[in-house]
């Protein structure tokens, strides 16, 4: 993509990679390109012959890449109904013989892993850094508790994102874990999550947010089972122990499921409220996610 | 009851973790390759590797080798992994020393040194990115030995006496960059250090920004000269990391 400006092509932290703002004059119409910090980068301050600058810089070694980032109607919308941008916009145009000015937005990022011949787990596993989980991400979670109010679960994975190398050091009985616990207490890792050691990150499926419809009528033991796998979605961070999860969506709720309280074999939805048991023909009571 | 300590439920001892493809072998053999080395008016020698613990998210090894002593440690980085108790917005660090072969220095002396290197790195990382998560460095100092030289006169072996923990430090910055670089962690900016006689200070942003600072009694009066003497140090430092990082990661500018 065309933005007028001279990217590098490999960062690394620190690394400036570019301002917030170029303008470019292309075919009589000015171009104002507004880079936005992407993963990997932060706008940070510096000063440059006693000048105050704002850059953008890398925060991880890698490769850079820009996007442009196509914003919404409504932000459109909004910015045209906003009478102090037309303002600007009309003073800005008397003052220049600029027929028509547009701005671009950019998303700058770093991207970590570059070696396309050997695309290993490792390799892949390495861009772990984005992989806590935060709001708006889908999940994967395993049933710990249930109570009438809430359903208890772990989180084990965030999808679409690799996970850290560490995986279950304490459960493997490799690695050295910290005399005095570190600050994890022991080990956490997203993909091999450790139950045994209790160290996930823990998140809570409050009844209302378990289906979005006749949503205080919801039974949680007839929607999930201890040791059961859910699709969630993060709602909050939530408090210091728990992040507060949904699955009041189709394509959200249990994946995986053991019959007879997990001592009998794997079920298959058979619809949204149901699962059945292809050996025994049992059925028991989910809140199933939308297979396909 | 829940008693017992449920860190002790550890699996069988020769497990490992799952792999994917037929991974490791020759691509870590690849990653040990090793910076070159370095003079200055002192003939320090540095060698730098990185990512060659396979447990650990981000690991690194600094070895250093002069006239008067040769110092190696490791660094291990896990996390961030969850913590629990009240809610942070921000991730938090710990770090923790560790002697190695030779027990040379005591324990207050490193919980010292591991509080600076705190305060250094919670200035460096990006900490925003991490809520409610913990990243935990470990460093081993595998050893750090004076070397016999018999042509030494009576002035340099009373600044040898200065050579104490001040003289690691820069390093420990050196390899605990080098590996939470190597985690994947983000950082603002490759912190390094520079040490002159007892005195240490850490730099960012080209030498404009000062992250850390630590005096020992030695004889440094001219402290400007000394500032400037560790910032070049740092740019040594600095430099060194980048091409090492540059290599081992197989990206070319």
């Amino acid at each position: 993509m065309a933005t007028g400006f001279e990217f590098p092509r490999i960062a690394y932290p620190g690394k400036l990679i570019c301002p917030q703002y170029t303008t470019e004059n292309r075919n009589g119409d000015d171009i104002i390109f507004n880079y936005v910090c992407g993963p990997g980068t932060k706008l940070l301050r510096y000063e440059h012959n006693g000048a105050q600058l704002e850059a953008i810089t890398a925060t991880l070694i890698g490769t850079v890449r820009c996007d442009e980032e196509k914003r919404t109607d409504e932000e459109e919308e909004r910015e045209a109904t906003n009478p102090s941008t037309e303002e600007e916009k009309s003073v800005d145009k008397s003052s220049s013989d600029v027929s028509k000015r547009i701005v671009k937005f950019i998303r700058v990022s770093v991207v970590p892993v570059t070696n396309n011949d050997c695309k290993t787990s490792k390799d892949a596993s390495n861009d772990f850094a984005n992989n806590l989980p935060k709001e708006g991400d889908i999940v994967l979670t395993r049933v710990t508790r249930l109570s009438l109010q809430r359903a208890n679960v772990e989180i084990l994975a965030v999808e679409d994102k690799p996970s850290p190398i560490d995986s279950g050091v304490g459960s493997n009985g490799m690695g050295i874990i910290a005399a005095s616990g570190g600050s994890g207490a022991a080990t956490f890792s997203v993909s091999q999550a450790s139950s045994d050691l209790g160290e996930t990150f823990r998140g809570i499926i409050r009844s209302q947010d378990v289906r979005s419809t006749d949503r205080d009528r919801v039974k949680v033991i007839d929607c999930f089972k201890p040791g059961d796998i859910v699709r969630a979605q993060v709602l909050s961070l939530g408090d210091g122990t728990n992040y507060y999860l949904t699955t009041a969506r189709n394509d959200l709720g249990v994946v995986f499921a053991r019959a007879a309280n997990g001592a009998g074999g794997l079920m298959y939805a058979t619809d949204w409220q149901m699962m059945t048991s292809p050996a025994t023909g049992a059925t028991e009571k989910r809140k199933c996610a939308k297979p396909f | 009851m829940n008693v017992q300590d449920r860190r002790r439920l550890l699996g069988p001892a020769a497990a490992k973790p799952m792999a994917f493809s037929n991974t490791t072998i020759h691509t870590l053999e690849n990653k040990s390759t090793s910076a070159l080395p370095k003079n200055s008016e002192c003939e320090q020698e540095l060698s730098l590797h990185t990512g060659f613990i396979e447990n650990c998210n981000g690991s690194a090894l600094v070895e250093s080798r002069d006239a008067k002593h040769q110092t190696s440690l490791i660094t291990a980085v896990y996390g961030p992994r969850s913590i629990r108790g009240s809610f942070t917005s921000q991730g938090t660090i710990s770090i923790q020393l560790k002697n190695g072969l030779l027990e040379k220095y005591n324990t207050n002396e490193l919980k010292e040194v591991s509080s600076f290197l705190m305060g250094i790195f919670n200035s460096v990382v990006n900490l925003s990115r991490y809520p409610k998560s913990g990243i935990d460095i470990f460093v081993y100092l595998t050893y750090d030995k004076e070397l016999q030289n018999k042509c030494l006169d009576d002035e340099s072996q009373s600044k040898q006496i200065f050579s104490q923990i001040s003289s690691l430090i820069p390093h420990c910055i050196t390899s605990i960059t080098l590996a939470l670089v190597d985690a994947g962690i983000e950082l603002v900016d490759m912190a390094a250090a520079g040490e002159v006689c007892g005195t240490v200070v850490s730099f960012i942003k080209n030498g404009e920004e000062i992250v850390g600072f630590w005096k020992d009694n030695g004889d440094n009066e001219d402290l400007s000269g000394c500032l400037d003497r560790c910032k070049e140090q740092y740019i040594r430092h600095r430099d060194l990391m980048i091409s090492c990082l540059m290599k081992q990661k197989n990206l070319n500018i």
